[in-house]
């Protein structure tokens, strides 16, 4: 079953020519917006910039032999005969066509890694409160400003009161004149006069020229040369360097797919690392949440190619066990309008949907057989992303999850893309739904070049943001469901980064957009920076230029599937050779340690149940969430839409190591009574090893699946304080617990 | 809930109303956060006893310390004849400030632009705080108004640099390297005042939270954290000390920088340890609740002669693109009061200690003066607050030349930020015109009146 044709063999080989000539200017990548005064400002030398790289023009593919089907019945994997098939993708309806990109730059761009986050963007305010960690449901702390204009909630009182209090303030500004969002409101609860028209200086600025500061950052952000974005700024310091230094610099993708790419003699890791050179093993840590032996052992069985494959086929993978769990948390399966009518039903039951979407996310990655799909749903949900709590998430945010996210995260990205501007969590979260034709609102039209696409460096310009909240307009919500006011929609010619439309009517409106929406995705600093932030994921923190070109190159040419994008990055040598340069973040090391140890779903028949609103499973996967959370990570939690950063040195934080090692030691305890353990002195087996020393390194490679150094042997005995040659016996002398949590504090289960 | 008269609330009756509900309802819900918060500060406080019983602890730090002595630590710093002490703390507020929702100018002339530009996003009629130099500040700051008279507390408008532009990202990283990426060699601007402190205690860089600031990202190993009391290995007491030497050992020479922040952890564990054995509880009767909890921590490693010299705070929520709420019950008006109280707090549980702590705050970028429906758009130009024990050369300090010219609709850039910042730490650490010329390079230092002489 494949679902594209990849390139034929040569089409990777230089797409740009040269890797390593010099672009023919000293500068960056990018052209030099129109002010052509713009080489140095007040002393500061501006970075020079071409325009963006078209197209790379590729020749005509043909099939080859990558990848192998999935091969469905085999003796120990059965299809599961419920799960429906796929329904066929539908044919995208023809579009105008847009004008080609920019042209092509006459040098290869060469991306300068050098000398060179911690800060995460803020979003917008009404969806998060504070990172110090102030609880961020909404609902326990009532937002005593937050007006919902479409009046969602059957609680009129509420509502009513929350009402008050926004005109209360807006009342109490100067007595004389109620301005328009006070007339409307003030009209809307009580009658009275109609909004009186806004006053000119109450207007939206666009009316002013985009490029009217006098600064050249205040026209264009990519003026002012600066990181790309939080990943490449924390990855401009000396730890980046040493990154930088192990990483391979350069590659080839094997025709024959991964498994080849593994074994080849350009894949040979360029640093000795904790982690040894297994395909298998990396291939596990860095395409799913975890190794286990029971994993390892198959990839081993069925080879490489044969079990991504698999993978990149979910659907023929049976997970009925843990959808039979999932179907405990009860919403996971209801649609908008039905989360609607049960929202007070739920709420008196404390039933939290949004809660729950996060909860099947942990269990998935713990769980889940499809662990590559549910790496990349992470990957999503990080790129393109929505935060789990805000104000209507309760009934907005499942949607965005399974609608979004898990529906197109192996399919493409402008289908993500467009589906994402068409779903109520988006818009709300970044205002969109507040954007009208009188007052526009340019919070999602940013994000959008910014975050989702084209990068602050794809050289947009101010006026290009304003463009595309004007053409952005009418996107709205009703119900919690997306939905387009044509009457709030401004028309008038639009151009955004060579995308031009007429946009001469409001109800065309909305089609303007998603043919703005679909020239982005396909844009070609879109496909780099999806490339940068998928070789950061899965290869490096610091991807290689060499790598990055091959997957982007891969994404326009596959017009944005991402398995073929994947299957670029997985057969290349980068990817085999990057071994051990990844390291953990807090949530991947705790569903790490889950994995590892074995730790099942199943509810011991001792466990009392006293919550009959929640199933055990459902209340351990709530302590796992809450967990997550006091480490600083969980499914889709970042509060600002430029989601998690992935590299280490954002998350080099002590507080984390050490609750880290803590929760292991926990979970080694059997903490959470609602799932089954494996007792740590049967971790090995039934027998005890015959010395300490072995039994050391019988519980290394079953935690950390590989053997320790002599070093590190001897430094995990004087935990136990015992010799390697004494004899231990199967609870190591009592301090079995100490020596896993000890392991399992090593850099070989840190990193992957 | 008091009487109050129509006169007092509104001019008419129908507005009274409005106003007397909305205090009421704003009362309830203040209580219910307070309560939340209540309950959250104790289930912190439980977290803290979970564990390793402290008295049996104690009994192997001795072992610790030989253990931990034989690590390799691979930084290594030139020494210095003397460390200077105090501390200098950096709140960022992302998502940009909107500086004029926290003081405003109130001459004739900018209160006529304002009143036209922003009618809705004024400062709150009622309890507006005087400051000098035709200012006032909003009621939101009250819990400061001790720090005000003081002579503890100021501001500084119209802060920002030509290179920020409106890419909260960009704005940002910016400001956190103390420029721009060329410029600085990736270095955060604190990291290269820590450097330039030459201090090498565990703790002299710390961040509140779970990721490391940018601005502390550098070559100088900083620690992030979002709770002292949790720095405490689990498990028997009688494991604990070999066990944080074995994980020093299983790290050392793995050839990855994972190594350099794990031994700085491991490093300040120890001295972490002692501290949160010794439980906290705030002085003088201070409360703490929301960001005030992140001065906390600072205020129990101060406290605990953990040789804190540089800290950062990280405040979220002020991207207020729609609901901007600057009047009392308003969104924004509550950001800032949770901020106010958390400052308030922290200073009066320093007590002494205050004298040698700094705390400047600042946001990427300000916002625009016009409103754009019922927020703002970003902006250039905003707001820098210094709270300091060190006493301030005024309240209102830096250049003001009124809001009649602006720069494409934002508050022009006045002063700068990073004179600013380097005015702010040379002050605190008495560093000279070269060393900050180094967190800043490519520019100009300019000394700026904030301290008083």
């Amino acid at each position: 079953m494949t679902h594209w044709d990849p390139p034929p063999p040569g089409a990777w080989d230089d797409p740009y020519g040269d890797p390593d000539r010099q672009p023919e200017t000293s500068a960056g990548r990018h052209a030099a917006p129109d002010d052509a005064a713009s080489t140095s400002f007040n002393g500061f030398a501006l970075g020079q910039r071409k325009s963006d790289w078209g197209t790379p023009d590729l020749p005509a593919r043909t099939p080859s032999t990558w990848p192998p089907p999935p091969v469905s019945g085999l003796p120990n994997r059965p299809v599961s005969p419920s799960r429906p098939a796929l329904p066929n993708r539908p044919v995208s309806p023809s579009r105008p066509v847009s004008p080609p990109p920019p042209p092509a730059m006459a040098a290869p761009p060469v991306w300068n890694p050098g000398p060179g986050p911690g800060s995460p963007i803020s979003g917008n305010r009404s969806h998060w409160v504070d990172q110090s960690g102030v609880d961020h449901r909404g609902r326990i702390i009532i937002d005593a400003d937050d007006i919902d204009p479409h009046d969602r909630s059957a609680d009129r009182s509420l509502n009513r009161r929350r009402a008050l209090l926004a005109l209360g303030t807006v009342v109490t500004g100067t007595a004389a004149a109620l301005s328009p969002p006070g007339l409307h409101l003030f009209s809307k609860l009580f009658g009275g006069p109609a909004p009186a028209a806004p006053t000119k200086d109450a207007q939206s600025h666009d009316n002013l020229p985009g490029n009217g500061s006098d600064r050249p950052a205040g026209r264009q952000p990519s003026a002012a040369r600066t990181y790309t974005d939080q990943n490449e700024s924390y990855m401009g310091s000396t730890a980046g360097d040493h990154v930088r230094k192990n990483t391979p610099k350069t590659g080839t993708v094997a025709q024959a797919g991964p498994a080849q790419a593994a074994v080849s003699p350009q894949a040979k890791p360029v640093a000795v690392s904790a982690l040894g050179a297994d395909p298998a093993r990396h291939l596990a840590n860095r395409l799913t949440f975890g190794a286990t032996p029971e994993l390892l052992a198959e990839i081993n069985r069925i080879g490489i190619d044969q079990w991504l494959g698999n993978q990149l086929a979910p659907e023929t993978i049976d997970d009925s066990k843990l959808d039979a769990k999932l179907a405990e948390l009860t919403t996971l399966s209801k649609t908008v309008d039905q989360l609607r009518a049960d929202r007070d039903a739920n709420s008196k039951a404390g039933i939290a949907p949004d809660q729950e979407i996060v909860e099947a996310a942990i269990a998935r990655q713990i769980w889940s057989q499809r662990q590559v799909l549910e790496v990349m749903v992470d990957f999503w949900n990080d790129f393109l992303h929505v935060t789990a709590f805000f104000d209507g998430s309760d009934v907005q945010r499942p949607s965005f999850d399974k609608d979004v996210i898990r529906k197109y995260a192996l399919d493409n990205y402008p289908d993500m893309f467009v589906a994402a501007n068409r779903n109520a969590a988006l818009l709300n979260y970044l205002d969109q739904d507040q954007s009208t034709k009188n007052a526009i609102n340019e919070n999602l039209a940013r994000e959008n070049l910014e975050l989702f696409t084209v990068g602050v460096d794809g050289g947009y310009t101010e006026v290009d943001v304003r463009q595309a909240a004007i053409l952005q307009t009418g996107r709205s919500i009703k119900d919690d469901k997306y939905f387009y006011r044509a009457d709030q929609h401004k028309t008038g010619p639009v151009t955004i980064m060579g995308f031009t439309h007429p946009n001469d009517t409001a109800a065309g409106g909305e089609k303007a957009a998603e043919d703005y929406f679909r020239y982005l995705a396909m844009h070609p600093s879109t496909a780099r920076y999806i490339a940068v932030s998928l070789a950061t994921r899965l290869v490096s923190d610091t991807p290689p230029q060499s790598l990055v070109d091959k997957v982007a190159a891969a994404y326009l040419a596959s017009k944005g599937q991402i398995k073929p994008t994947l299957t670029t990055l997985l057969s290349s040598t980068e990817f085999w050779g990057s071994v051990g340069q990844k390291v953990r973040r807090p949530m991947e090391y705790l569903v790490a340690t889950y994995r590892t140890l074995g730790v099942r779903m199943d509810t011991p028949a001792a466990f009392k149940n006293t919550n009959a609103n929640a199933s055990p499973f459902l209340q351990g996967l709530r302590q796992i969430r809450q967990k997550m959370d006091e480490l600083g990570q969980f499914p889709t939690g970042q509060p600002t839409p430029n989601g998690y950063p992935d590299v280490f040195v954002a998350w080099t934080s002590v507080g984390t190591m050490v609750n880290g090692w803590n929760e292991a030691y926990n979970i080694l305890s059997g903490n959470r009574p609602m799932f089954t353990y494996v007792n740590p002195s049967q971790l090995v087996g039934a027998t005890t090893p015959a010395t300490a020393g072995a039994y050391v390194d019988a519980l290394a490679q079953r935690l950390v699946h590989q053997a320790l150094t002599p070093a590190q042997k001897a430094a995990v005995l004087e935990v136990a304080g015992v010799a390697d040659a004494s004899t231990v016996d199967g609870t190591f002398n009592g301090a079995i617990r100490a020596v896993a949590r000890t392991i399992l504090a090593s850099p070989q289960h840190h990193l992957r | 809930m008091g009487k109050h008269s129509y006169r007092s609330l509104a001019d008419n009756p129908g507005e009274a109303l409005l106003r007397a509900e909305a205090e009421l309802v704003d009362r309830e819900n203040a209580e219910l956060r307070d309560r939340f918060h209540r309950l959250n500060t104790m289930e912190e406080e439980q977290q803290d006893g979970r564990g390793v019983s402290r008295r049996r602890f104690m009994v192997g730090a001795a072992a610790t310390m030989t253990a931990l002595a034989t690590v390799d630590f691979s930084y290594t710093r030139a020494a210095f004849a003397a460390t200077p002490g105090g501390t200098l703390i950096h709140v960022f507020l992302y998502g940009g400030l909107d500086g004029l929702a926290l003081v405003s100018p109130a001459t004739a002339a900018d209160e006529d632009i304002l009143r036209a530009a922003r009618p809705d996003l004024l400062l709150p009629n009622s309890g507006p705080i005087a400051l000098d130099r035709n200012f006032k500040l909003t009621a939101a700051f009250a819990p400061l108004s001790d720090n005000l008279k003081a002579g503890q507390l100021a501001f500084i408008p119209a802060v920002s640099d030509l290179r920020l532009s409106r890419s909260h990202f960009q704005a940002q990283d910016a400001c956190n390297l103390g420029g721009l990426p060329a410029e600085t060699g990736g270095v955060g601007f604190l990291d290269s005042l820590v450097g330039l402190l030459g201090d090498t205690n565990p703790f002299r860089s710390v961040g509140v939270g779970s990721t490391l600031p940018r601005s502390l990202v550098g070559k100088n190993g900083a620690l992030a954290l979002s709770s002292v009391g949790a720095l405490n290995l689990n498990g028997e007491a009688k494991y604990s000390d070999a066990t944080a030497a074995a994980i020093g050992k299983l790290f050392t020479g793995i050839n990855h920088p994972l190594e350099e922040s794990v031994m700085a952890g491991l490093a300040a564990l120890t001295k972490a340890q002692q501290i949160a054995a010794a439980g906290y509880t705030p002085a003088n009767g201070v409360t703490y609740d929301g960001i005030g909890n992140s001065f906390k921590q600072l205020a129990q490693l101060i406290k605990g002669g953990a040789n804190v010299r540089v800290a950062t705070i990280g405040m979220g929520g002020f991207d207020t693109h729609e609901d901007e709420g600057t009047q009392e019950g308003g969104f924004l008006f509550g950001r800032l009061a949770e901020l106010a109280r958390g400052m308030a707090a922290f200073f009066k549980d320093l007590g002494d200690k205050a004298a040698d702590v700094t705390v400047m705050v600042s946001s990427e970028f300000g916002r625009r003066v016009a409103q754009d429906g019922s927020g703002t758009d970003h902006g250039h130009g905003g707001c820098v607050i210094v709270l300091s024990g060190k006493k301030l050369a005024g309240n209102l300090l830096g250049t003001w030349n009124g809001l009649s010219t602006l720069d494409n609709g934002d508050v022009p850039e006045y002063n700068n930020l990073f004179d600013v910042f380097g005015t702010i730490a040379k002050g605190r650490f008495g560093l000279t015109d070269a060393e900050v010329a180094k967190m800043f390079p490519a520019r100009t230092f300019k000394n700026m009146e904030i301290f008083a002489p």
